[in-house]
């Protein structure tokens, strides 16, 4: 039986975990994942996150200045894994900290947690260097099937009376054309692999942009939506406003359509390269919106104890 | 016994070393289909025969190995990301776009033309436009230890040394004494050290390979970038003021002033390369005013010469100069899982090129690259 406490602080520390231990936390957090709906209720005060990437030194970053689990209660808006070197490290620490915290942290699905990505994106390899054979990869991609593809943020100030709506969409990417209610994605098949097309594959690759309605992605999957297209969604639901992650933003959030969609990224130095700042968002009881900003934890990439290539250019 | 190489030494190692990645991102990306180019195979090959034949445990020769095994492994082919490949595939396809207008125009012209690419390393854009253009003459300058490896690859390919006509003489010879040179019949490979000015302008004034009246492009792939400043402006002159009608296309990283420039200065930095030109010209305007500088230089050429100057950003010719059919079977290829960090890394590269030609000629090249869309011209 595996020491959960102690395999935390192993994944903090950069220590190897067995392949064994890697198992049985996948096998159970599965337990706890199915158990989940589509689109988990949550309250708050919680702190929203954006992509990660497994950039685990950045993410303990995050945890160390935004207090740690269980004292702060944490949403992760998916892609937990690829382009950084630490993605199996990282996606263990968090799934390890829903297993001993299953109401203190909560994992939405992002567009990375898919089985043809992550043989793109990195995860793969990385599970398969550090591990000499793709099995961890194989655990941890039946845990992506399980986990839920939104979150909904309700304040205690239930009024809402105003019209103005009372509550917070989170998704990884964002809105899809076949979703007009939230209520609508509970009714997903949810534990398969992201499809390529339809509400499950919108939900998680979808992006704000500056369209007059509905249109065609340029990244091959997902659509466009615009400012009708959120007001009229935010209405619908009763919301104020949709959080969500999927897109760099170089300051770390962004607001879009006079504060009815944020897109909140938790990477800084993406990749090691792109020089960003990464930001969370902090919502309190009554729903209030605050971001702390934070810098890349390894300024140096030579200091990354890594095999990997450093970041790549043109040369 | 072993000496450790000087500082100069070793940047100047850095420095060629940055061909292979160049090369193996070239491999990567005709592996998944962005780009087709039979000879970057043949180059791989001959590279790693030749990593097999390299003897002796000098410093040089082990990083020389280590750089081969590290760029050509099946680990480091496969996990390049499809951001990488995207814009290897870019660069290759816009520095064609420039020959194609060049060799097109010239062929409609009949005239004779010649390709300098100054540093091309392991570059193989020569076989395939001498392949189908016996009007063009190729030559290529780098370093000896560059041209060196080259001349080896070539000779030791039969298709590779029939492309270029070397006769079974040169071959045996370059085989059994590497010269690092090779002449073949529109074909000229030459040891250069683009800093020494006097050799540069020895080569271009006094060489039988080259014809200075013939319409000219230089290319610049990622080279100068490596190059002091200033000492660019000398080499760009050099050129100016030996050749009569000339267009120098540079590719190379701009946008210094942001702060994923300063990440790339330092990332590079760790790997021993400094990239000096980033320093003066960090932006499109700046690359323009650079080449701007040198093409209306007075030089004590008699003919009077007019000249214009050209600059987009790599984004900006993605997004104008690829059809939407092939930006379509681009993104067909992988998925690209973030669009701005593919727009933030292609406007930090930027396409340039500085034309002259003399009053008294209508120049096609001109108007044809006029015809282009930039994003300064």
């Amino acid at each position: 039986m595996v020491d959960i406490d102690r395999t935390i602080e192993l994944i903090k520390n950069s220590k190897h975990v067995p392949e064994e231990d890697v198992k049985e936390i996948c096998q159970k957090v599965q337990e706890i994942l199915i158990e989940e709906s589509n689109v988990q209720l949550i309250y708050p005060p919680i702190v929203v996150c954006g992509d990660i990437h497994g950039q685990l030194h950045d993410l303990l970053i995050l945890f160390e200045k935004n207090g740690q689990v269980p004292n702060s209660k944490y949403l992760f808006l998916g892609d937990f894994v690829d382009r950084g070197f630490y993605s199996v490290e990282t996606f263990l620490l968090l799934i390890s900290l829903k297993l001993r915290y299953p109401d203190r942290i909560y994992l939405v699905r992002g567009n990375h947690e898919s089985r043809s990505i992550t043989m793109v994106y990195g995860f793969y390899d990385e599970c398969l260097r550090k591990y000499g054979s793709v099995n961890v990869w194989r655990y941890c991609c039946e845990v992506f099937d399980y986990l839920s593809l939104g979150a909904l943020i309700y304040g205690s100030n239930s009024s809402g009376g105003d019209g103005t709506g009372n509550g917070v969409f989170c998704i990884h990417g964002g809105l899809s054309p076949y979703i007009e209610y939230v209520d609508q994605i509970k009714h997903i098949d949810r534990k398969k692999e992201v499809p390529h097309e339809g509400a499950m594959c919108d939900l998680l690759w979808s992006d704000p942009d500056d369209v007059p309605a509905w249109a065609v992605s340029p990244r091959g999957a997902g659509y466009l939506f615009g400012e009708n297209e959120v007001k009229k969604f935010l209405y619908s639901n009763k919301l104020n406003l949709i959080a969500r992650a999927h897109q760099l933003v170089m300051e770390g959030y962004k607001e879009l359509f006079n504060g009815g969609l944020v897109t909140v990224w938790s990477a800084p130095n993406y990749c090691y390269r792109c020089g960003n700042v990464a930001a969370v968002l902090r919502i309190d009881d009554y729903l209030n919106r605050d971001y702390g900003l934070f810098d890349a934890a390894i300024k140096d990439v030579d200091a990354i104890p890594s095999k990997n290539p450093a970041a790549e250019y043109f040369l | 016994m072993n000496t450790l190489p000087n500082p100069a030494e070793l940047r100047d190692r850095n420095v060629r070393h940055t061909d292979f990645d160049a090369l193996s991102s070239r491999l990567a990306s005709i592996k998944k289909g962005y780009l087709s180019d039979r000879y970057v195979e043949m180059f791989v090959e001959g590279i790693k025969t030749n990593l097999l034949r390299i003897q002796g445990r000098s410093g040089s020769n082990l990083s020389l190995k280590r750089a081969i095994r590290g760029n050509f492994s099946e680990q480091s082919l496969h996990s390049k990301f499809p951001i990488i490949n995207r814009g290897t595939y870019l660069r290759t396809v816009a520095i064609d776009t420039i020959v194609s207008k060049f060799v097109d125009a010239n062929q409609r012209n009949n005239s004779h033309c010649q390709i300098i690419s100054i540093g091309a390393g392991s570059d193989t854009r020569a076989f395939k436009w001498l392949k189908s253009n016996d009007q063009l003459t190729y030559v290529e300058a780098d370093f000896l230890d560059s041209t060196k490896l080259k001349a080896s690859v070539i000779v030791g390919n039969q298709q590779l040394s029939s492309v270029v006509s070397l006769t079974p003489e040169q071959i045996e010879q370059e085989l059994s004494e590497s010269s690092g040179e090779l002449h073949g019949k529109n074909y000229h490979l030459v040891p250069l050290d683009l800093r020494q000015i006097d050799d540069i302008k020895n080569f271009l004034s006094s060489s039988s390979c080259i014809d200075p009246q013939a319409p000219t492009l230089i290319i610049s792939e990622c080279v100068l970038c490596y190059i002091d400043s200033q000492v660019t402006y000398d080499i760009m002159r050099v050129f100016k003021s030996c050749l009569q009608r000339a267009a120098v296309v540079l590719y190379e990283p701009i946008g210094l002033n942001d702060s994923f420039g300063k990440v790339m200065v330092s990332n590079l930095k760790q790997r021993g390369i400094s990239l000096p030109t980033l320093q003066s010209f960090p932006t499109i305007e700046s690359q323009q005013a650079r080449l701007m500088d040198v093409v209306s230089t007075d030089d004590d050429k008699k003919v009077t010469t007019e000249h214009r100057v050209f600059v987009s950003d790599m984004n900006f010719v993605y997004d104008n100069w690829v059809s939407t059919t092939e930006s379509a079977r681009i993104s067909r290829l992988e998925l690209l899982d973030e669009l701005e960090e593919w727009i933030l890394l292609s406007k930090h590269y930027c396409l340039a090129i500085g034309t002259w030609w003399p009053t008294n000629i209508d120049e096609p090249f001109q108007e044809d690259i006029a015809a282009l869309k930039w994003q300064l011209c």
